[in-house]
This record gives C-alpha cells, structure tokens and sequence, in this order.
C-alpha cells in the first residue's frame, strides 16, 4: 500500500445557487514521485454535530424535510455544522434546541463518524435521554424553513426501521447507540 | 404555517434548469425545486443522478471479516474499509459487490445476500447498497493483483474489531455494518 503525502496547492471551488457547497481539490504524492488529485467535498474543519434525542417518555426526537439529493421527505436526526469556536457538543444542543425546541435531560458523547471517502470534516454524535421542550420554542434558519422542516415524535422500533430502509439520512450514529436503544426499548415494554 | 407545508408535502417540484459541473473529475449538480410555497430554490448536490455504489460485510468460514486497508482522502487517514465500488451499467448490485470483493481482496464470494442501501448525505444523489457474503475463500485473479500493487492491503479481522471500527471513526461505511449488525451479533454468538 503507497504512502500518501498531502501537498499544495489546494483549490477550493462552491457550486449551487442559494445554497452552496464546497469541493475541495486536494493534491498528494506517492513515494514513486506520481501525483494524485482528488476532488472532496465540505470545508476541512468544518465539523458538524448531531443527537440521537429520546424524551421522558422515551420517543426519539427527528425532524422530518425535504432533501435534495435523494429528492423526497427523510427522517433526520437533529443536528447541523459547528460553528467556528463553538465546542461539538454546544453546537449540537444548540442544533436540537433551534430544530426541535427541546434540550436535555442527560447527555453523552457516542462517537466521531467520518461520513465517506471523499468528504472533510467530522461528524460528532451525541446521545440524549430525558429531553424537555423549551419554553421559546423552535427557530430554523431560511434553508430549513424552505425544506419544510417538521418534528416528529417516534418509537425506537420506528426509528431503527427508518435507519435500515434509506429513509434517514444520517444513520451512521444509529450503530452508536444500537444496544442502547434496544435496551431502553426492552426496559420501556 | 405547519397546516400548508403538510397539505404542500408532495408539491415540491423538480424544474428542468439542472446544471451539472465538474470539479476535476467529480461531478456536482445544481437542482432547482419549486417548493411548496411556490417559491424557487437550487441546491449544490453531489455525485451523477442514478450513481450506484456497493460495498460488502463480507466474511471467510470461520466468520473472520475480510477488509480492504487503504488511504482515504476526504479523511486523509489509513481506513479499514468495507470491500466495494461502482455497479457498473448492466451489473446487478451484488454481481458488483462480489466483483469488487474479489478485485479489492482476491477473495471470491460464497453466499451472498442484499443488506439495505443509504444516500449517507442529504445533498448525496448517489447511493451506497450493502451485501453480506459468507463463506468467502481467498482465490485472486488478475485484476487483484493490479489493485492490490496500487493501494489496498488485505486482513482480517473479527466481527467484534469490525463493529469496534464503525463506531470508532476506523471506516467510513459504518452504515454497512448497522446493516449486517443483528446478523453479525447473531454469527458472532454461534
């Protein structure tokens, strides 16, 4: 297996209209002296946050909206990009806090998940139990209010369905608390 | 306002002013919708409409996990990755991951069966389908050995180290191993 340095130059290039992205050409070379140039996408250190959020009566907080890429309504669980000087963990209760209008309870860390092969940055995954509504209430940003963000309120049974049949999109943090989640559906019966 | 967007949920409309662009040699596409309050908005998305990709849990008689160590560059890290790549045109999803097995990993597939599939990002057109092959045995070809040269580095490991690198940040198809956990779980017991 080669060796892979990163050198520069790097070039960044955002592409959609209102809503913009960004690809990242990052150039490496090889010990044989080849170079290689790899298109990647979002910022690096743009890091996002997300939560697996369970209320007092043990139904898993998800929003539900529109998505671009599969091009039909998904679950999703609340979350979004950590601002910059903004720890993980306060970006993600602030993420559920603007989404859903609700906040913890008990929180723990899950776990970091690097999505795939040719994205930047990290995603960090957080487990909450015992949430409870805020008294403000939600506020979504313009791209969320266009994708007709809605809450939902669902069993853990539901939850995991949507997380096997593409009906999420952001199931990789599900493994994360998988036992956890089964357990407290047990405990719940 | 909830009451609209609810009565409007399949009245958003895809309009035909796709642009697709590439960045180097991936591709990006602009699609502009007509939401449900009529208003128009365009979102960056990512990888050709109808791309598919497939990966494999796959697994040797002894129930050891076969995987493919390779550097990632969106990571920019050493990842002990799930067997897999594109379904080409005309190729079922599982004839591609077999194929992809056994290029990646020289080993050839005994039983396979279809796991599930994900779009893994909310801007993704492009979707990742995961398989189970069991019985795996080593059998390189060819083609292994060209890819084996260039960058991937075959092991094995066990089902629980697999299940340890999903939730540990080790391989970005975690999603493949959510999958395959109750059937993992259930294999590991045995």
């Amino acid at each position: 297996m080669k060796k892979f340095t990163r050198i520069e130059p790097t070039t960044q290039q955002s592409f959609g209209l209102q809503y913009k992205k960004v690809a990242l050409i990052k150039r490496f070379q090889t010990e044989d002296g080849k170079l290689h140039e790899f298109t990647t996408f979002y910022k690096q250190g743009d890091h996002a946050a997300a939560i697996i959020a369970l209320t007092t009566d043990r139904k898993v907080i998800i929003t539900y909206q529109f998505r671009a890429g599969p091009e039909r309504w998904m679950y999703d669980i609340p979350g979004g990009g950590v601002e910059k000087g903004e720890e993980p963990q306060a970006g993600a209760l602030r993420e559920l806090k603007e989404e859903t209008g609700y906040e913890p309870g008990h929180i723990e860390f899950l776990g970091t998940n690097s999505r795939d092969a040719y994205s930047n940055g990290v995603w960090y995954y957080y487990f909450v139990t015992d949430a409870v509504p805020v008294s403000e209430g939600r506020s979504l940003d313009e791209e969320e209010q266009d994708q007709g963000a809605e809450v939902r309120f669902i069993s853990i049974a539901e939850f995991l369905e949507h997380a096997k049949h593409d009906r999420m999109t952001d199931p990789a943090a599900v493994l994360m608390a998988y036992d956890r989640l089964k357990e407290i559906e047990r405990g719940s019966k | 306002m909830a009451a609209s967007k609810m009565a409007g949920r399949k009245s958003w409309k895809r309009l035909s002013d796709t642009k697709i662009d590439k960045v180097s040699y991936r591709t990006i596409i602009t699609k502009t919708f007509e939401m449900p309050d009529g208003e128009v908005a365009s979102f960056g998305t990512i990888c050709p409409e109808g791309q598919e990709f497939v990966a494999a849990v796959a697994l040797t008689g002894d129930n050891q996990v076969i995987i493919a160590r390779q550097f990632r560059v969106g990571p920019e890290m050493v990842m002990d990755e799930l067997p897999g790549g594109y379904v080409d045109e005309g190729e079922s999803v599982e004839e591609a991951g077999v194929r992809e097995l056994r290029e990646e990993t020289g080993y050839r597939a005994g039983n396979v069966q279809y796991l599930g599939k994900t779009h893994k990002d909310a801007y993704m057109n492009a979707v990742w389908h995961f398989i189970l092959a069991t019985d795996c045995v080593y059998d390189p070809d060819e083609a292994h050995e060209r890819e084996a040269e260039e960058h991937v580095e075959t092991l094995l490991i066990s089902i629980p180290e697999l299940i340890a690198n999903a939730k540990g940040d080790k391989m970005t198809d975690a999603v493949g191993v959510m999958l395959a956990y109750d059937k993992l779980k259930e294999i590991d017991n045995d």
